[in-house]
């Protein structure tokens, strides 16, 4: 295995006088990562050029340490995909298409048989794998565009918006499954404009704003020195009050309380004495940790100038 | 295991067999493309028109040979200048209806369900593609002429006064003509529906369409042979069922259909538009497909 599953080096795309691509680079290493940006910014035209489905105006892409345009189609055969649009036969049953997507990938029809009911057991449409994808759910076609991108046992898995149009909980049990195939030893990326499923999901992450990669980092957000964060079961005011009282900066914002000392301040171990006074007033605790920075503050940080690759 | 265990998660087995790559993955588009146009493992109203034709078409050979068995052989032979060039023209239109419908179906629906973002994702080019569909257009085609003719064959072989083997003796050229035959309505009928496939957008329409071709410029021709020749020799360039008919007839050692004759087509014209035809319908498809995604 490469140290990159994916390389691009000064990744450019036009369409007419639209710059889908202006200089991507990035290195994406094994394992599951997101590839957040806003509609727009370029996602589906970067995988597109990773599959070979389209070629860039200028600079370097490659894949599982091949370029893309040496041989296409011989490295098609080790990736998986999924499109974000329509792209299922409704007149089909999920068993045959899934089968079918296997043959196309160049199995036997014994193993493609084999492997489409086994696939489709795993994203949970065993009992429905029979029934014609015109009669299906957006959830259960979700499930069966998964199951065909995966069904072939690729290196590297490109899902594009997996989770779009799905409801809360289909949402979550999409993002399981993702989460489940690192564990498979199949490398995902996965674009996304929803940040929160990436935080979940992925362990590294490359954002897109405007055709430009602003960040290719792990996922791990930066905690901040001497700032913790609690969540407790009832009402945190009594715990900001004798946090204040003990010369900390207590603040309160959605019933999560963040406790950090004043500026050129330093009145102790911050996450000792918050302990100490939660042990103290006997508060029973939900959460308690670092204070860390979300991947949306990161973003728009990034967006608006910050930019920075790890 | 206890007899109550239940297994809840097999989870994901690694694949470690063949890839066998572009070729395994033609095989599986003939393959789909055949099960598509008889409607095999789709639901029950798309199987009505492909299986209507071919039962049409095994009908009429029996009631052939039901009449060849009442009358004799030798009487149903005097019937028709050739027995092979009268079924054929008797069951054209079954074929002219199948292959119209078939055409369309192969392609329409990959581009309209979007389906061709998951065929490009796989080792597969556009060229592999289109020669695979073709391929299971072929199969069905010449099937659905082959099969009947070549047991309308054997029908009248068994049926004839000079005895079974004798007959088959004599007409060995069946062997090449009934397949030779298949193949020119397979480039006449399947050119035409590939050319209305591009143009056209639904299954539907383009199926329409390329029997209206076949009509219209066939009774156009007919009518204005009778008025002007120029207008009629132009016009009888474009009447395809008149050119397959020729070379049908062509190939069974039989004269030139009267259309034909009149405005001085030999049969060399019409394998001329053949290639034309096909020529322009492959040009035409290759032109729909240069951005299939």
């Amino acid at each position: 295995m490469p140290e990159s599953v994916v390389q691009t080096r000064e990744l450019v795309k036009t369409f007419g006088t639209v710059r889908a691509l202006d200089g991507v680079d990035m290195a994406v290493p094994p394992g599951i990562t997101g590839l957040v940006g806003a509609n727009g910014a370029g996602k589906t035209t970067l995988m597109r050029i990773l599959l070979g489905l389209s070629r860039p105006d200028r600079g370097q892409a490659e894949v599982l340490g091949s370029p893309v345009e040496r041989d296409p189609s011989g490295l098609r055969s080790r990736l998986g995909y999924m499109p974000e649009n329509d792209c299922l036969p409704l007149d089909q049953t999920a068993a045959d298409f899934v089968m079918y997507a296997a043959e196309l990938a160049g199995l036997p029809t014994s193993e493609a048989r084999h492997r489409a009911s086994e696939t489709l057991f795993l994203v949970g449409l065993a009992e429905e794998r029979i029934r014609y994808i015109g009669d299906y759910s957006t959830g259960m076609k979700q499930r069966v565009k998964l199951a065909q991108a995966i069904v072939h046992d690729p290196e590297l898995a490109l899902l594009d918006e997996p989770a779009s149009g799905l409801d809360p909980e289909g949402r979550e049990e999409m993002l399981q499954l993702i989460r489940r195939l690192g564990g498979f030893g199949i490398n995902v990326l996965v674009s996304s404009h929803v940040l929160s499923d990436i935080e979940t999901t992925c362990s590294w992450v490359v954002m897109l704003d405007g055709g430009r990669t602003v960040r290719s980092a792990p996922v791990e957000p930066p905690a901040r020195e001497d700032t913790v964060s609690v969540e407790v079961f009832g009402d945190p005011e009594p715990l900001a009050r004798l946090l204040a009282e003990r010369g900390l900066r207590a603040e309160i914002t959605d019933g999560r309380l963040t406790a950090s000392a004043p500026d050129g301040e330093s009145p102790g171990d911050v996450y000792a004495m918050v302990r100490d006074a939660l042990a103290e007033l006997g508060t029973p605790v939900r959460r308690l940790g670092a204070d860390l920075t979300g991947l949306e503050e990161i973003f728009t940080a990034a967006a608006s100038g910050g930019g920075r690759d790890e | 295991m206890s007899d109550r265990a239940v297994l809840t998660d097999r989870g994901y087995q690694p694949y470690r067999g063949p890839r066998l790559g572009t070729s395994r993955a033609m095989r599986a588009i003939i393959r789909d493309g055949i099960r598509r146009i008889l409607g095999l493992r789709r639901k029950a109203r798309r199987k009505v028109l492909p299986w209507l034709m071919v039962g049409m078409m095994m009908l009429t050979m029996c009631v052939f040979l039901i009449i060849a068995w009442i009358q004799g052989i030798a009487d149903f032979i005097d019937l028709f200048d050739d027995p092979y060039t009268g079924f054929l023209g008797a069951v054209a239109l079954y074929g002219l209806i199948l292959t119209s419908y078939a055409a369309p179906e192969l392609l329409v629906p990959d581009r309209r369900s979007g389906v061709l973002n998951i065929y490009f994702s796989r080792p597969l080019r556009v060229g592999h593609y289109l020669l695979a569909k073709g391929g299971a257009l072929a199969a069905i085609v010449l099937g659905f002429w082959t099969i009947p003719l070549f047991i309308y064959h054997l029908g009248l072989a068994f049926l004839s006064d000079a005895g079974f083997a004798s007959y088959l003796g004599g007409n060995l050229h069946a062997l090449w003509r009934i397949p030779a035959t298949a193949a020119c309505y397979l480039l006449m009928y399947g050119s035409v529906a590939l050319v209305c496939t591009a143009l056209l957008k639904r299954v539907g329409l383009a199926a329409v369409a390329c029997i209206a071709v076949f009509f219209a410029f066939n009774i156009a021709a007919n009518i204005a042979v009778n008025f002007s020749e120029t207008t009629a020799r132009w016009l009888s360039l474009l009447a395809f069922e008149q050119h397959v008919t020729s070379l049908r007839d062509w190939i069974f050692g039989q004269e030139t259909p009267d259309l034909m004759q009149r405005v001085g087509f030999d049969p060399w014209v019409s394998a001329l538009v053949l290639l034309v035809v096909a020529a322009l319908s492959g040009f035409l498809v290759k032109l729909t497909y240069r951005k299939p995604v």
